[in-house]
């Protein structure tokens, strides 16, 4: 397999520099765009594996590209985002962003997330019957859930909730995303439904609820279900 | 005696009365003619008119003297039959009764006038009171200046209206908005202190009434709109005076509460932002000195050294940087804390997700410290910004981790408290400073044994990010080592979930 392209977004001069020399001492091939106009040049020029997208770009709303971005490709993005945009973060990964880092960030956190991103997007496009994370399996079709080989009984809210995450493993799935698909549209507000039956599921998968394992927490942001 | 009020405003029925007195005595002096001699008769008499005077107003009880001595003259005085009078003793019994009569009367009209102008002055100094209270129920001087009104045009019985200057514009507040007031009226007699209108010695042609707060201090008027017709009595435009310097008063002692008020806050900010920058420049300094430090020496002289110190340095590079970051968040939330009336983005969390957030941080930051967490199973959701709360937790750990022992061990856990939930975070060093624990959280005071350098704002952080969830911390030495701890109140409207 060649070298993955990755197009990194971000006009700050050295914190560009910094990523895309890691990113090219890891074997990938960045390319860097300081504006979403050269951005879109640069994919419209050769396609991305994975775009990395700072949300503070001096003429586009890093909100509104990536929305752009999800209506014409799957491309995963990562979101680089400062203290200060914590609400613009959420947007965007509601909007279709798949993972974000909040600066500052260190090599290894950027080059694990990246990787991750880019295996996800390598493997099977149709996911597989059955999902597998350490000591877990899912069966989708049947929508059992087995910890060491023995089955794992779930309420449906419980399943549903399991689902949902296990429907993109690795992802961050943000409250929203999470409250609509298992309560619905108008339930994105009762934060307290997801966080109850979390603890529920938490108690049932993992070995210390209050150090999970699986079932993982972007504080502020929502959930992701490990995929390794 | 309630009896005089209730021929208030009836003097035809007064006049009735009075004829009926002296009708009255001369039935009765007809009935007991035969055992009275004529001075007992005049007594009878006298009873009548003593009744009259009580009861009925000044005039009418004079008539019914009149008529109560022409009565006894001319039925029972010899020859009786006529106003002729026989004997000089006679003369003197009609003249004393008379004299009696119409003096009794003048007594008991005073005494009533006296009375009535008590009981106005009592029911005005209630009002004034009444006032007072009406303005003290409301909030900041735009809603006492319009409950003012509200009251003024009570008392007054006519549309009234309040206007406040400041920094020289004008501004009116009336109970209705329906009305219009006479502005410039308002305006003149803020700016020369004098009353101005109908009733007053200023254009009395004018259908308002309109005095300022107060001769001198020209920070508002109140106006009355009266009818064209119309002007208050001297004592009722005494009273509205009255009524208005009590206003004006009042609102003044408000404007000046609040201008203390705010005076002391922002010299409180003042302090804070003085303190804040005293104790940046220092605690910024240490780590950017090892920053600084670190690289130059891996540039100049990064090849001669052995692979072990180039990592060590590199590692104090990393590790002071990542304190440089915490500082920073710490700075933007004591100065966003620091406002008064900081707004929360509150949402429902659970305890162990921010302590994992928190203790997943510091772990990075400390790699060679023993962080354990502990949170039994079953916390109830608490509402609270994480950001915050993770960030507060994190400097707890970040203190313990420094002042832990070495290597440093932290325990970290969470429960239910009394009425809440709280947070403990326990090292293994050598306990608490002397002096009180409630010091430590004294902003951006320092502990004296510090390991590589940290900031002293992590703990003001912490009491002010547990106070602005309602909540407190506490610091106490146990053995070994020192715990610190937030309590967090349980949330209220804590919902049952679907």
């Amino acid at each position: 397999m060649s070298a993955p392209s990755v197009l990194v977004v971000e006009d700050e001069a050295g914190i560009s520099q910094f990523v895309c020399a890691s990113l090219s001492a890891a074997g990938m091939r960045p390319r860097a765009a300081s504006t979403v106009a050269e951005a879109e040049r640069e994919l419209a020029r050769e396609p991305a594996d994975l775009l990395i997208v700072d949300l503070g770009l001096p003429d586009e709303d890093g909100v509104s590209f990536i929305a752009r971005l999800r209506g014409r490709d799957q491309t995963p993005v990562l979101v680089l985002s400062a203290r200060a945009q914590e609400p613009q973060k959420i947007e965007a990964l509601d909007a279709g962003a798949d993972d974000y880092l909040a600066k500052p960030f260190g090599v290894g956190e950027l080059l694990a997330r990246a990787r991750a991103m880019l295996r996800r997007a390598g493997a099977a496009p149709k996911p597989s019957a059955t999902l597998t994370v350490g000591e877990l399996s899912y069966d989708r079709a049947s929508r059992e859930l087995r910890l060491h080989g023995e089955l794992v009984r779930l309420t449906p809210r419980e399943a549903a909730l399991f689902d949902a995450l296990a429907a993109k493993p690795g992802k961050v799935i943000t409250h929203r995303q999470l409250l609509a698909q298992v309560w619905g549209a108008e339930q994105v507000d009762q934060l307290h439904y997801l966080r109850v039956y979390m603890g529920h599921l938490r108690t049932k998968v993992e070995a210390d609820p209050a150090e999970p394992r699986y079932l993982l927490t972007e504080l502020g942001v929502g959930y992701r279900l490990a995929d390794e | 005696m309630d009896v005089a009020k209730f021929f208030d405003g009836k003097p035809a029925l007064a006049w009735v009365a009075g004829l009926v007195a002296p009708a009255a005595a001369t039935a009765a002096s007809l009935a007991l003619d035969d055992r009275l001699s004529l001075a007992g008769l005049s007594m009878v008499y006298m009873v009548a008119v003593a009744a009259a005077s009580a009861a009925l107003p000044r005039a009418q009880a004079a008539a019914s003297a009149l008529l109560s001595v022409t009565a006894l003259n001319v039925g029972f005085v010899p020859p009786r039959g006529s106003l002729s009078v026989d004997e000089g003793e006679y003369w003197w019994i009609l003249a004393a009764m008379l004299g009696l009569s119409l003096g009794l009367g003048a007594v008991m009209a005073s005494l009533r006038a006296k009375r009535a102008e008590a009981e106005t002055a009592r029911a005005r100094a209630s009002e004034l009171h009444r006032l007072g209270e009406a303005m003290a129920g409301a909030d900041g001087p735009d809603a006492m200046a319009r409950a003012a009104a509200a009251f003024l045009s009570k008392a007054t019985g006519r549309p009234c209206a309040i206007h406040l200057r400041e920094n020289g514009a004008l501004s009116v507040f009336a109970a209705s908005d329906s009305e219009s007031f006479n502005e410039r009226a308002a305006a003149w007699a803020i700016e020369n202190g004098r009353p101005v209108g109908a009733g007053t010695l200023n254009w009395p042609e004018l259908s308002v009434w309109c005095a300022p707060f107060s001769r001198a201090r020209g920070i508002g008027a109140a106006q009355v709109k009266l009818a064209d017709d119309d002007k208050p009595a001297a004592s009722e435009a005494e009273h509205w005076a009255a009524l208005v310097r009590q206003i004006g008063l009042t609102l003044e002692r408000e404007r000046a509460g609040a201008a203390a008020a705010q005076a002391e806050q922002s010299a409180k900010a003042e302090a804070a932002r003085n303190t804040l920058l005293a104790s940046l420049s220092h605690d910024l300094r240490t780590p950017l000195a090892g920053i600084v430090g670190s690289a130059s020496a891996l540039r100049s002289q990064g090849a001669d050294m052995p692979e072990q110190q180039r990592a060590r340095l590199l590692d104090n590079l990393e590790g002071e940087a990542r304190d440089l970051s915490l500082m920073a968040d710490n700075i933007l939330q004591i100065a966003r804390l620091s406002q008064p009336q900081t707004q929360l983005a509150t949402q429902w969390e659970s305890i162990e997700d921010v302590l994992g957030a928190a203790v997943a941080r510091m772990r990075r930051r400390w790699p060679d410290a023993s962080i354990r967490l502990a949170v039994p199973h079953g916390l109830p959701p608490v509402k609270v910004e994480a950001g915050l709360l993770a960030q507060a937790i994190a400097n707890l750990v970040d203190n313990a981790a420094r002042h832990g022992g070495e290597p440093p061990q932290v325990a970290v856990q969470a429960g239910r408290a009394r009425d809440g939930v709280f947070v403990a975070v326990r090292d293994h060093g050598r306990g608490l400073p002397e002096g009180d624990p409630a010091e430590l959280f004294a902003r951006w005071r320092r502990g004296e044994s510090s390991r590589a350098g940290g900031s002293g704002l992590g703990l003001a952080i912490c009491q002010l990010a547990a106070e602005a969830h309602g909540g407190r911390v506490s610091a106490r030495n146990c053995e070994p080592g020192a715990e610190f701890r937030i309590d967090l109140p349980a949330s209220e409207g804590e919902e049952q979930t679907a």
